[in-house]
């Protein structure tokens, strides 16, 4: 009996565990250059990490394309990939929403 | 009774909640990005949970059978307002068509570049604000 209060006590632990995943919530896409024309690969992300899912504002993604521009300060950022997903550490307590974006700096 | 009053306060304080639904980086010229002129537009409408609605007005009559009634109608409002979708129901979406105007008004010149479109909501009880955010650089 007191074996299996213990393994269903790693039951429930390992289940709480095992839903620390990830959501794709939203993607988008700019046209990709030709390849001849694509210099390097460039990446930047924001994140914010919520404590019972408070969040009271989304000003955390608007410095994005800032980032990319500074990587690519003296061409064009093309084939921009946007990716925005949702990662919950433990439900209810602890998620964190990250957007990425991926591109190439073309000059 | 004072805890209750405290509880509901709180409970308005922390529902104006920011929700992300969708961000998207357009192409990037980062001669205008890097010299220009940061701008924003936003453009809003109210959307309304009628599901909070018909809870709040089953909260506050008095009468067992208005109760049901409510039940009822907040049953059939979900069967007609199924399906996936980003926030919170408007009576009009014609509020994000506005955004090419704003944009022209914002940066005259046109040469604008590093556009980030946000989809957000602003979660109250039983309203919202239905937001589409524009943030991009200007170069006259």
């Amino acid at each position: 009996m007191n074996q299996l209060k213990h393994l269903s006590f790693i039951l429930f632990i390992g289940l709480f565990g095992l839903m620390g995943c990830t959501h794709l919530v939203s993607l988008s896409t700019t046209s990709v250059p030709p390849k001849a024309v694509q210099t390097k690969k460039i990446y930047a992300e924001s994140d914010r990490f919520m404590f019972f899912l408070f969040n009271f504002d989304n000003d955390y993604v608007d410095n994005i394309s800032l980032d990319l521009a500074r990587q690519c300060p003296k061409g064009k950022v093309q084939g921009v990939l946007t990716k925005h997903e949702s990662v919950t550490y433990f439900p209810l307590i602890a998620h964190k929403v990250k957007v990425s974006a991926n591109g190439y700096c073309v000059r | 009774m004072m805890m209750s009053k405290i509880i509901i306060l709180f409970t308005f304080f922390i529902s104006g909640c920011a929700v992300l639904h969708h961000v998207q980086i357009s192409e990037i010229d980062s001669s205008i990005v890097l010299g220009g002129e940061r701008f924003e537009i936003k453009v809003s409408e109210i959307g309304v949970s009628f599901k909070e609605a018909t809870g709040v007005a089953k909260a506050l009559t008095q009468s067992e059978s208005t109760r049901k009634d409510l039940g009822k109608l907040q049953e059939y409002l979900s069967y007609f307002q199924m399906g996936p979708r980003t926030g919170q129901h408007v009576f009009n979406d014609d509020y994000a068509d506005k955004v090419f105007s704003v944009l022209k008004g914002k940066c005259p010149s046109l040469n604008y570049s590093g556009l980030t479109l946000v989809r957000e909501t602003r979660k109250y009880p039983v309203v919202s604000g239905e937001i589409v955010k524009i943030i991009g650089f200007c170069k006259s």
